[in-house]
């Protein structure tokens, strides 16, 4: 063999080999191999622990996981809770089960112990302890193969768009005339994008992006929320609370004249639940009030919600030192009087002040859900927005959605792919082969580029890819069919190959480099989903020329090397 | 096999060109019928859990009180490939005004269908687009229009002498005007995956174009014998076999596209396959005549650019 054919060689087989290592652990074959759970679940909460039971109710089995303290990664990392892992470990585990149709409880957690049990059963259907290695094996929770292989692979996945994943896309205009005289409008879209950073955190959501865009606006992708409407509150309220002391109140505006604007303002209370739970079934009440706050929320420490004597959510404020003494000062100084809890410029509820108020501490009580308290808390904790947030643009993709749209797209490039295939072979012969190992290669290379790369796989993506697959071989056609013409002047194979590649070879590029310049203004121009088209099509053409050009060419070489042949199958 | 392209380049010329009048026409007459992308508005995405029909839809909405728009205004498509016909997309005008109270108005029409007719909540799927978002969308679309014309065009100028660009640029405006008056007729849905479809056929259809054009400069070099037009003939047919190869791999990934690839890119799969048949139609029969009309048919003449 040449020397540069040798090189040739190894270059492509170490191309090969990334491009596995790169595109298995996005593949379900990974799961079967190292497991649902991920490396470090597996390795705190080992499978060789888990001891199987019978249910005291003679149906069900129990399965109790135990967390090792001293496992190395709780000692690598000192803020890594062993009972976070085990609980985290226990909610994968239940969920899985579920899906595999069993019923699953989690029962008797012992956190000090570090142990926590599953009760699995199944309607109409006895399961006791020999059932349980069974039932876990389907589960495919932990590694079948030694786990230490999986240190071989990467640990990046490939990044399914919101249109694939299901989730949420929004974005806000902030509304800069919105922003209050003494606050700085420069930067509100900045600290905007903060505090959502924040309340998006402490609500907890993997993997969201918020984003500062041109024009001052916020944009907010939630991969795999579906609780939108609760998401959408949670972003867009303002959370600017202030305590006012209440000068009158009643159910009309009229009621209250004459209202000094310097030194007063009216309010309405905010929609209250009706006892049954319907939103706005009470009337409004209106409340002059002195226009200065005694308190705002930006003095406040710490909020969470609670349940008030009779069990119904609340929320409770701790004020910093400097708040509670504004508070002790105005509690003091109108004993008797009504303090009105104003939300984002509705009155949500007032009470009277029975006495004075030294520790800090409040509470807001109203008709709250449960849901509602934890938002409100939530925002409290996370500050208040500087603008208002109007939403200008969104999307929501359901789950099933977008696992239907992977189903269509990969069963439109596998017939695609086929088509291509069956057609190369049929007119090219073994030349056509050698096409569609290189497109299968262009495929790999694609794929692996976007998980290296951390790109996004999108719908109009895998379109991109299913496309570059019939362009991918144009490449290939464009070659073969000149060598068929250098061949049927007179011209020995190897001159017809060697040719052939050689005069297409500009035609090649010609031809590639248009389609690459709009698919760089695509990528430039457009967002999410397009974006998604541009790169893989676009990383596809690239890895096109080294597919139909270097690798093709090199099969060709060493097919046809030996001076000798004169027959070519093509 | 040799076809005789260039014998009847006048018929060919007339045709296209009665082609492209028909569809400056149709763009002037209809014009794109503009998605959600582009002129604001929303769109829902269905599964009821009752078989339901068009007319049983309109009528839900317009059990609603305080819609902002008419029940006649709800454009309803059913979803294919659900026979069941519960699975329906529902587009609604876009709420004018954007304020805080905009996206309280979307999920209210939402939580009310919730009540009157239950939907799946894992197959749903809602965009709400405000106007100003999808006027901006129009502007950067046409903006990246034009920024791809102008790339391909440098492209070419650099690449090919003078009356060779003209031809690709030629068969380039041919097969854009001729598309876009194709999604005119068919009532397309103009979304931004359609006008990425119409970017990428234009980087597509110059490059069937440019292989004509390299192989007829190429023939100039080195055949002195026959007349231009026989010349350009004889390449067209050179390179017969590639064109229309390149084009059938293409399709057939477009055509699966189009058949298996789901809703969401019907649309975008379903103009890029008119573009791309289209994209070789003009390269055999516009691209290399005009080089013809525009050089003279002279043997070897020389050209300067």
């Amino acid at each position: 063999m040449r020397s540069d054919h040798k090189f040739k060689l190894i270059v492509i087989f170490v191309v090969f080999l990334l491009t596995l290592l790169y595109t298995f652990p996005s593949t379900p074959w990974w799961e079967s191999s190292f497991g649902l759970l991920t490396r470090d679940e597996q390795v705190a909460v080992p499978f060789a622990q888990l001891v199987y039971k019978d249910g005291d109710d003679g149906s069900s089995g129990i399965i109790e996981f135990a967390v090792v303290h001293g496992a190395s990664i709780f000692t690598k990392n000192s803020s890594l809770r062993p009972e976070d892992v085990l609980t985290s470990v226990a909610d994968t585990s239940r969920r899985r089960l579920m899906d595999l149709g069993y019923e699953a409880k989690i029962v008797n957690p012992d956190y000090s112990k570090g142990t926590l049990a599953i009760r699995v059963a199944k309607k109409e259907q006895k399961i006791g302890k020999a059932d349980l290695p069974k039932i876990m094996a389907q589960t495919n929770l932990y590694a079948s193969l030694p786990l230490g292989l999986s240190y071989i692979f990467p640990q990046s996945k490939i990044t399914l768009g919101l249109d694939l994943k299901g989730g949420i896309d929004l974005v806000y205009q902030v509304d800069l005339s919105s922003v209050s005289k003494d606050d700085n409008p420069a930067d509100a879209v900045k600290r905007s994008v903060e505090i959502i950073r924040n309340r998006i955190d402490i609500y907890g959501v993997a993997e969201p992006q918020i984003k500062e865009q041109e024009g001052h606006r916020i944009r907010i992708q939630l991969p795999g929320v579906r609780d939108i409407e609760r998401v959408k509150g949670l972003i867009q309220s303002t959370a600017m609370l202030k305590f006012h002391i209440v000068l009158n109140a009643g159910a009309s505006v009229a009621e209250l004249e004459p209202v000094n604007p310097e030194t007063e303002m009216v309010l309405i209370s905010a929609a209250q639940r009706s006892a049954q739970g319907e939103l706005g079934a009470a009337q409004g009440l209106y409340y002059k009030l002195k226009r200065e706050p005694e308190v705002t929320g930006r003095d406040l420490k710490y909020a969470q919600e609670g349940f008030d004597d009779m069990g119904g959510p609340m929320v409770h404020l701790a004020f910093n030192p400097e708040g509670a003494i504004k508070f002790s000062k105005a509690t003091g100084q109108h004993l008797g009087e009504k303090l009105a809890i104003v939300l984002d410029n509705k009155v949500h509820s007032a009470p009277e002040i029975q006495s004075k108020i030294t520790g800090g501490l409040a509470q807001i009580t109203g008709r709250f859900s449960l849901d509602e308290a934890k938002n409100l808390a939530i925002v409290l904790r996370a500050g208040a927005l500087p603008a208002n947030l109007n939403l200008i643009e969104s999307r929501v993709v359901g789950p099933t959605l977008g696992a239907e749209s992977i189903r269509a797209g990969w069963q439109a490039g596998l017939v695609g792919a086929f088509l291509v295939v069956v057609f190369m072979i049929t007119y090219y012969k073994a030349a056509g082969v050698m096409a569609d190992l290189a497109v299968l290669f262009n495929i790999l290379i694609t794929f692996s580029a976007l998980v290296f790369f951390g790109g996004t796989l999108t719908l109009p993506g895998i379109a991109g890819l299913v496309l570059s697959v019939g362009m991918a071989v144009d490449a290939n056609i464009i070659i073969f069919e000149r060598i068929r013409e250098e061949l049927r002047s007179g011209k020995t194979v190897r001159a017809s190959i060697e040719s052939g590649f050689d005069r297409a070879l500009t035609c090649v590029i010609d031809s590639n480099v248009t389609t690459i310049l709009t698919v760089i203004v695509l990528y430039v121009f457009g967002s999410g989903p397009i974006r998604g088209f541009a790169t893989t099509l676009g990383i596809g053409l690239v890895a096109n020329i080294f597919t139909a050009i270097i690798c093709v060419k090199l099969a060709m070489d060493l097919f046809y090397g030996r001076a000798k042949s004169v027959e070519m199958s093509i | 096999m040799k076809f005789r392209f260039m014998d009847y380049r006048n018929q060919l010329f007339t045709f296209s060109a009665v082609l492209t009048i028909i569809s400056l026409l149709l763009f002037i007459g209809k014009g794109f019928n503009y998605g959600i992308d582009f002129k604001g508005g929303s769109i829902l995405h269905l599964r009821f859990n009752e078989p339901m029909n068009e007319p049983k839809i309109r009528e839900t909405f317009g059990k609603m009180p305080n819609l902002y728009f008419k029940p006649d205004q709800l454009i309803i498509q059913a979803v294919g490939g659900d026979a069941s016909g519960r699975e329906f997309i529902v587009q609604y005008p876009a709420l004018v005004r954007e304020d805080a109270d905009s996206s309280r108005i979307h999920s209210e029409i939402l939580e009310q269908l919730r009540k009157l007719a239950p939907f799946s909540e894992d197959a749903l799927s809602v965009a709400n687009v405000g106007p100003t978002v999808g006027g901006e969308m129009k502007q950067q679309g046409f903006l990246a229009a034009v920024i791809s014309i102008i790339g391909i065009l440098l492209y070419l100028a650099w690449r090919f002498e003078f009356q060779s660009a003209t031809g690709a640029i030629i068969s380039l405006v041919h097969d854009l005007v001729v598309v876009s008056g194709a999604v005119c007729l068919l009532g397309i849905e103009f979304d931004v995956t359609v006008l990425a479809a119409l970017l990428t056929m234009l980087g597509y259809s110059v490059n069937d174009s440019i292989v004509v054009l390299d192989r007829i400069r190429e023939n100039r070099r080195l055949v002195r014998t026959a007349s231009f037009a026989e010349l350009i003939n004889d390449s067209i047919n050179q390179t017969l076999g590639r064109t229309i190869n390149t084009t059938i791999t293409t399709l057939f990934t477009l055509v699966t596209l189009l058949l298996f690839g789901g809703q969401s890119i019907h649309n975008f799969a379903l103009t890029l396959t008119i573009g791309v048949a289209f994209g070789t139609y003009s390269s055999i029969f516009i691209a290399a005549p005009v080089l013809l009309l525009m050089t003279g048919d002279k043997v070897g003449k020389k050209v300067t650019a």
